[in-house]
């Protein structure tokens, strides 16, 4: 079944090619039509994609006797490639659909476009690659078709490093394993294979290889902001999976899990805390999102190696299941939220969020979809963030047990992440919606916006209502896309436990179950409304704030005084100084919390000592 | 217990937490002003400020959006839900496979940032440095919720409340450290919460009366939570009749007084502490109890 379907994806990466080589010299009338076109391709993708998922995953391979001299290139296509082109389609359909009509700047559109269409192409065929040669040829073809959209400077430089790092230690590590096609890998796995996931874990961002993360999004225009955080760390979590999960057998040794642990909780909490705390600019809050949902990922991954390593096939499964929702997550959620702040620039004239403020009164639409991307990018129920995380924090319980304090305090540590890292985000969550859409508008831009133009609109709102429906049902989601994929890197047939209704966990009847849940709320928020429609009391008055004294603005600041609405800092306490620096200066005066971080270290370390295990 | 009287059970609950969480408020009022040596209001002082605001007209800020309109429904919802789903006087109700702790923190944390939203909706000075001191209060109170709830569902081996009342019901989860360390915590967080007051300075009128009716019934719910987990005494089990649910509602009573008595001599005592010193020592208690109860017994 499949079989067929290999080809036309073939096809499709070769007329996307067409489209970036055309797309930069196509005139500014026709360019409406070449963004239809793309848009057509990509829903034509993903319906390919779903194909595959739902009517048959028995894989399907092609030998291309094209390539480097004395070379074939191999694509291959199962269920695990089959979810992620789905994820890839979908967030490239949303963008051209969406981008096609928004004319951000003019002179840059035409190679934004190509651009996109390239990026496309490069990631569809290391989705479908099945030799390390393909692979390295479709990440440096995406990496460039971005770094060719931004602007000059040196972010964008290192974006266009990183991805070909990427292509470079794939290839290093086949060569090193001694073949390039995964089929002859797979039988013989060494542990070269680990280099390999240097390039894809610099790729999506995780510490220490964060930095280039987050200037390489402000420097790209919205649509390739959306594309690197919608397509390409997705990408980058597909090539992990492939290399680790796939290639590397049945048994990887056990210590592979810890460094995507140790650094995945690194990730989630700094992530978080950037978008928190530290960024002050709409993009700079959304990549800092997307290092965090890397960081979550990657424990992810770190879960399922895990289990693997000590046979406990029920956690490798509540990994990969929490690896696949949080990667359909960041593919809706991220291209969702950068094509809201994409908007947010070319409607409101800035995105520093110290500029902004009122924002849903002239644009609702963005508004909305803001909003739905950051709910599901948060920890809160009926996002499907919080279905990631929730299937996460089942991992840690489901982790070897009696396997010593060294176990416990390491999955105490991850669960502290966790938890730290879900609280952050919602503070993101409240801090960017707070204050660049909700309140006052800060600027004369800030109150002229215009929401996003009417042609662009569908695709922006079937994109978040793609993200509300996955949240309200991630069973489901899980289920019908997710599951094939499971079985294909599990071998035994071991799924998932969920239902159309929510979320199991490995033993027990009792769950998240976000269906019934949403059920009840909103009976008990239509019990509430009707009580009111009874019984209407007087009806509300509208008027002038009371600002503390305030007197209203006058006329020759027509935006009043700025200072008396709160702006980006203080949502967190500040804990900017490294411990130690403060540990040399003043030891009795210990900043409270380090002294606690401190304490509960020690507190630890006697009760292993004492050998409490 | 028959379907039927899971439901009836379940809207008795919900019955009990709409009555119980104005009174609750009024006699914590009284207890803290009796305790500092003054007469304090009546009992039922919140249901006579509940009725007059209900009698207001809500005043609206111009520059306020849909967030403020729709946020006390969206509260009281969330906190209704919340409520429904955390045990009082029996096990086994009607929506009990719903009550996951993850799931009930997750809600917790909807009807917090809503207000937050709310708070920052007007443009006002005063909304938006409410929101930013509610949310460092957040920083600790949140995670440390979240660790503890993750220990006891180590601890028992399930995270469905229900299942883990009726294991410390049973004579108690295995691991006493532990349990006896996220228990403190859980003390801690409670006492944070309540102490802190609501913010709704973005409502008025019948708005008003849903926000301050929404915290009368979180605090119901804390109480509950943590006095339940403690001293299951008296709870009905999940198969019992009428007679055994008196007992429960008796027993629930008993539970919802002693703590609002216990908070209101904490008050006392500690004055006016930050919460966030106090939240620290819930964190790394709610830590703690997650590690030792990984380690320790547990399902293998």
């Amino acid at each position: 079944m499949s079989d067929p379907i290999l080809p036309l994806l073939l096809a499709m990466v070769c007329v996307l090619l067409v489209l970036g080589a055309v797309g930069a010299a196509v005139p500014r009338a026709s360019r409406q039509a070449v963004g239809f076109v793309g848009a057509v391709l990509g829903g034509w993708g993903a319906l390919l994609a779903l194909l595959v998922l739902t009517l048959d995953q028995s894989p399907a391979s092609l030998a291309l006797p094209v390539g480097p001299p004395g070379m074939t290139l191999h694509l291959a296509l199962d269920a695990l490639s089959g979810f992620f082109l789905l994820l890839l389609f979908l967030s490239g359909t949303a963008c051209v659909a969406v981008a096609a009509e928004a004319t951000e700047s003019p002179d840059a559109a035409p190679a934004t476009l190509a651009g996109s269409a390239l990026c496309l192409a490069g990631s569809v065929l290391t989705i479908l690659a099945a030799d390390a040669v393909t692979m390295a040829i479709g990440l440096s073809l995406s990496g460039r078709a971005i770094w060719a959209t931004g602007t000059p400077g040196r972010a964008r430089a290192w974006q266009l490093g990183v991805s070909q790092m990427a292509a470079l230690t794939v290839l290093a590590a086949a060569v090193l394993c001694g073949g390039a096609t995964f089929a002859a890998i797979r039988p013989h796995p060494t542990p070269f294979l680990f280099l390999a996931c240097f390039g894809p874990i610099a790729l999506a961002g995780l510490v220490p290889f964060h930095g280039w993360v987050i200037p390489a999004h402000q420097a790209a225009p919205a649509r390739a902001g959306a594309l690197l955080s919608g397509a390409m760390q997705p990408l980058s979590i597909y090539v992990l999976l492939r290399v680790l999960l796939d290639l590397a057998g049945p048994a990887p040794p056990v210590w592979w899990c810890w460094p995507f642990l140790g650094l995945g909780a690194v990730s989630a909490v700094l992530g978080g805390w950037r978008a928190a705390a530290q960024a002050v600019q709409v993009d700079s809050i959304l990549a800092a999102m997307t290092i965090r949902q890397t960081g979550l990922a990657a424990i992810g991954i770190g879960f399922a190696l895990l289990g693997r390593a000590s046979d406990l096939p029920t956690l490798t499964s509540m990994g990969l299941a929490a690896v696949l929702l949080l990667s359909l997550g960041q593919a809706l959620c991220g291209t969702l939220a950068h094509l809201a702040a994409g908007a947010v620039r070319q409607g409101a004239g800035s995105r520093l969020l110290a500029m902004l403020g009122g924002l849903v009164h002239p644009m609702p639409i963005v508004t909305l979809g803001m909003g739905a991307a950051l709910l599901g990018w948060s920890g809160l129920p009926a996002g499907i963030g919080f279905a990631g995380i929730w299937l996460l924090f089942q991992a840690v319980l489901d982790a070897p047990r009696m396997a010593g304090l060294g176990m416990a305090i390491g999955l105490g540590v991850v669960a502290t992440a966790l938890a730290v890292s879900s609280m952050l985000a919602g503070t993101a969550l409240v801090r960017l919606i707070g204050v660049a859409f909700l309140g006052r508008p800060r600027g004369p831009r800030a109150a002229g916006a215009v929401d996003m133009a009417a042609p662009a609109r569908p695709g922006f709102l079937v994109l978040a209502a793609l993200s509300g429906l996955a949240g309200l049902m991630p069973g489901a989601a899980l289920l019908v896309l997710a599951e094939p994929a499971i079985r294909f890197l599990t071998h035994d047939g071991l799924g998932v436990r969920s239902s159309g209704l929510g979320l199991f966990p490995s033993t027990g009847w009792s769950g998240y179950l976000s269906v019934p849940l949403i059920a009840v709320a909103g009976v008990v928020a239509g019990c509430l409304l009707a009580l009111q429609r009874r019984r209407p009391g007087p009806p509300p008055r509208v008027s002038p704030i009371w600002n503390d004294g305030f007197a209203p603005p006058p006329a020759w600041l027509p935006f009043g005084e700025p200072l008396t609405q709160v702006a980006t800092a203080g949502f967190l306490p500040p804990l900017t100084r490294p411990p130690l620096s403060k540990l040399r200066m003043h030891l009795p005066r210990l900043d409270r919390l380090w002294a606690l971080v401190g304490a509960s270290a020690a507190v630890l370390a006697v009760l292993a000592w004492i050998g409490l295990a | 217990m028959s379907t039927l009287m899971a439901f009836v059970a379940q809207v008795l609950h919900l019955l009990v937490v709409m009555v119980a969480a104005p009174t609750l408020a009024g006699l914590s009022r009284v207890l803290a002003d009796r305790l500092a040596g003054r007469d304090g209001p009546p009992l039922l002082q919140p249901w006579w400020e509940l009725a007059r605001l209900m009698r207001k007209q809500p005043v609206i800020a111009e520059n306020a959006s849909v967030v403020t309109r729709y946020a006390p429904q969206l509260v009281l919802t969330v906190t209704l839900v919340t409520a429904m789903l955390a045990p009082g006087f029996t096990l086994g109700m009607a929506l009990a496979p719903l009550g996951d702790t993850l799931t009930i923190a997750g809600l917790l944390v909807w009807a917090r940032l809503a207000l937050l939203l709310a708070a920052t909706d007007a443009g006002t000075a005063e909304g938006g440095v409410a929101a930013i001191r509610a949310s460092r209060i957040a920083f600790l109170a949140e995670p440390a919720l979240l660790l503890v709830l993750l220990g006891l569902s180590a601890l028992a081996g399930t995270g469905n409340l229900d299942a883990i009342i009726d294991g410390q019901r049973d004579g108690g989860l295995v691991n006493g450290a532990a349990i006896e360390m996220a228990i403190a915590a859980l003390a801690i967080l409670v006492w944070a919460a309540v102490a802190t007051p609501p913010l709704d300075a973005a409502f008025s009128g019948r708005d008003l009366a849903m926000v301050h009716l929404s915290d009368d019934v979180r605090r119901v719910v804390w109480f509950t939570l943590v006095t339940t987990i403690a001293v299951p005494a008296g709870i009905a089990p999940p198969d019992a009749g009428p007679l055994a649910w008196a007992l429960g509602l008796l027993a629930w009573v008993v539970r919802l007084t002693v703590a609002s008595g216990a908070m209101a001599g904490i008050g006392l005592l500690v004055g006016r502490t930050d919460a966030r010193r106090a939240l620290g020592v819930a964190a790394l208690l709610g830590g703690l109890a997650l590690v030792l109860s990984l380690a320790g017994a547990g399902p293998a």
